[in-house]
Formats: C-alpha cells, sequence, structure tokens
C-alpha cells in the first residue's frame, strides 16, 4: 500500500469517528531559485495542516529532499499515472487548498494560457477555486515582473480563474537598490494562506 | 543570471528566424529556454524585430494571427516574410532576407525615436556571417545588439 492510499484510509477512519481533521493543503514548488526555500515552506504549513507536495521537474534543481519534513510525500512528474489513477484527479480530491510557492514567470504563463503538461499544472487545470481557493506565491527577477505580460497574466489569474495572490515583496539588490519580484516569506505565506482560509470557510458556512 | 545580463547590455534585439512555436511561446509569455527568457524580461523601451519564418498553411492560420497580435501589443516589431514557392512546389513564407530585416531595423529605429549611431554595414555583415553576439558602434557610441538564430 502506498503513502497516499494509507492516508485516505486513515483520513476515512476519521471521519467515521467524527474527528475534526485539519485542513489539507497541497504545496507545489516550480524551478526557480525561491525553491530553495520549499522545505522552510513545508515546515511553516505543517503545524496546522496535512500537507503533500508536488514539484516540476527543474524545481528538483533547487530543492535538498533533506529539508522536507519526514511524512510529507513528494509527487514528481513521474507519479503522475501512479498505479494506474490519474494522480492529478487523487490530489484533486484529497486537497483543500492548493498552494504554488514559488510560482515562476513560465508557469504563470502556463496557467494564464491553460497549459497541463505536467502534474503541478494538470492539478491546478481542473481546480475549481469556487470550492477550494488556490494560493500562489509568485517569484522572478524585477525586469520579469514588470513586463507587461505579467500584468497580463496575473489579471486573467486572479479575476478569470479566481486565484489569489500572495504578491513578490521588494529586495535589495547587489547595486543597493530596491525591487520587487522575490518570494513573499514562507512564515507570511503560510500565515496568509492560514487566515484567508479560515475566511473563506465561514463565508462558505455562512452561505448554506 | 544570463537571460538578465544579455538583456541589460543590448540596446537592440533581433530574432531571426522566428518559428511558429517560439512566436507562439513569446505571445503566451512561456520562458523555457534563454531566448524566451531574454523576451520575456525585455524592456520594450528598447527595440525588439522579429524575423517569422513558417510554411504558408501555418502563417495564414488563426492562431498565428492571434500570436501577431500580442506580439504587436507587447510592442515587438515584425519584420514580415516573404511569400516563395519551394523546387517542391509548396508555398512557404520565408525569413525576410537579411538585407531587409537590416534596413526595416534601421528604419525602424527612427520610428521610435531612438537615435542610436549604427554602422549599417557591420550590422548586414554581422548577419550575413551568423554572429550569435556582438557589439555594434561607430564614433565612439558603442551600440549593442542581439542576434539569436
Amino acid at each position: 500500500m502506498d503513502c497516499s492510499d494509507s492516508a485516505s484510509v486513515k483520513a476515512k477512519s476519521e471521519a467515521k469517528l467524527g474527528v475534526p481533521r485539519k485542513p489539507r493543503v497541497l504545496l507545489a514548488a516550480c524551478g526557480c531559485v525561491a525553491a530553495v526555500k520549499f522545505g522552510l515552506l513545508c515546515h511553516c504549513f505543517i503545524e496546522w495542516a496535512d500537507i503533500r507536495a508536488v514539484v516540476t521537474q527543474s524545481s528538483l534543481r533547487f530543492i535538498d529532499r533533506a529539508s522536507i519534513p519526514n511524512g510529507v510525500f513528494v509527487y514528481y512528474d513521474e507519479y503522475e499515472w501512479y498505479s494506474w489513477k490519474r494522480m492529478d484527479i487523487e490530489l484533486l480530491e484529497w486537497a483543500d487548498i492548493m498552494v504554488i510557492a514559488p510560482l515562476s514567470a513560465h508557469t504563470l504563463a502556463k496557467i494564464a494560457g491553460g497549459y497541463c503538461d505536467n502534474l503541478l499544472t494538470g492539478t491546478v487545470r481542473g481546480w475549481d477555486p469556487r470550492k477550494k481557493p488556490i494560493f500562489v506565491a509568485p517569484s522572478m527577477n524585477p525586469f520579469m515582473w514588470k513586463n507587461p505580460s505579467t500584468e497580463k497574466h496575473c489579471k486573467k489569474c486572479i479575476d478569470e480563474l479566481g486565484i489569489s495572490l500572495i504578491p513578490p515583496i521588494s529586495q535589495r539588490s547587489g547595486e543597493g537598490e530596491y525591487s520587487t519580484g522575490a518570494m513573499a516569506e514562507p512564515s507570511d505565506i503560510s500565515r496568509n494562506v492560514m487566515i484567508s482560509y479560515s475566511k473563506f470557510q465561514k463565508k462558505n458556512v455562512g452561505g448554506v | 543570471m544570463l537571460h538578465v545580463e544579455l538583456r541589460n547590455w543590448a540596446d537592440i534585439m533581433v530574432i531571426a528566424p522566428l518559428s511558429t512555436n517560439t512566436l507562439g511561446k513569446i505571445a503566451l509569455g512561456l520562458c523555457d529556454n534563454l531566448l524566451t527568457s531574454i523576451v520575456r524580461a525585455w524592456d520594450y523601451r528598447k527595440p525588439l524585430f522579429v524575423a517569422p519564418s513558417m510554411s504558408t498553411c501555418i502563417w495564414e492560420d488563426f492562431f498565428t494571427e492571434r500570436h501577431l497580435n500580442a506580439i504587436d501589443e507587447l510592442g515587438i516589431i515584425l519584420i514580415r516574410p516573404v511569400s516563395i514557392t519551394t523546387a517542391s512546389g509548396e508555398r512557404e513564407h520565408a525569413m525576410a532576407e537579411p538585407s531587409t530585416i537590416c534596413s526595416d531595423g534601421v528604419a525602424s529605429l527612427a520610428l521610435v525615436h531612438l537615435y542610436l549611431d549604427v554602422n549599417v554595414d557591420a550590422m548586414l555583415f554581422l548577419i550575413n556571417t551568423h554572429c550569435t553576439v556582438t557589439s555594434l558602434g561607430t564614433n565612439g557610441k558603442p551600440v549593442s545588439a542581439i542576434f539569436l538564430n
């Protein structure tokens, strides 16, 4: 029995007993330098949520597997058809929240254009933000962040797809200038998602 | 990062030939290689020229029209391909002649009110010899250009 099967069995038994479960967060990482903080991000979320991770092929250059907490199952693109299951569908059904941090300029463009050529983008393509929130924390160099394409893609993601944006922060460059584009701090992302999710739940319960 | 270094270094960028696939990537903002990453970070106060090359059926396709509109919105300058018939009788929209690309580039520079003291002969020579990255300049005024093909 693989990790995802045992997790779902445990979840079902808890549901029968009426045990209130932690929110299930699907954390995802794209291939940019900020992915070195992905382990830290996992540690921030594991304090209040059950987490699973999805990583793109190019993000593996930056992620230290040892930095990811024990017990967190990490899905790669090879898992897309894992034991004859569509893994993106499995993850869609499992998760309550999805957080893509860092989100690269390339994956931002893919999401805005509806591409689904890997496990991460396939999961996003099937996600319904009206039912479950999805958050993105972009990370790119300041020139890319200021480029007109970024504004167009962010507008598409926020206005049309209903994705919540955790904006990048301003950082001091080597030349001493401040410029925006760096991923928000992992602790801030975690806090932001936790607060937003509790509001989302209250709104949905109130609306029923 | 190399794409940022090249983006900062260049005053002009010329992509010749531009394939259908890369046209689509630029139009949609994808940046999965060095070339598309430079374009994605490009400062559109500096001119960016593209000279597409593709088969006629693709050139006349709905998606190509949509992608050309998108790059036009970004401020990319299109150097139109020329319609030719190949030896096998197929119609192609081939890349414009290097001399045309060069003269269009210089003319467009004047149109966008960007004063650059460019040595046209040097540009022509560099395109014709397929030089990848080069620095141009006359009268002590350096001008940088990237030719990616």
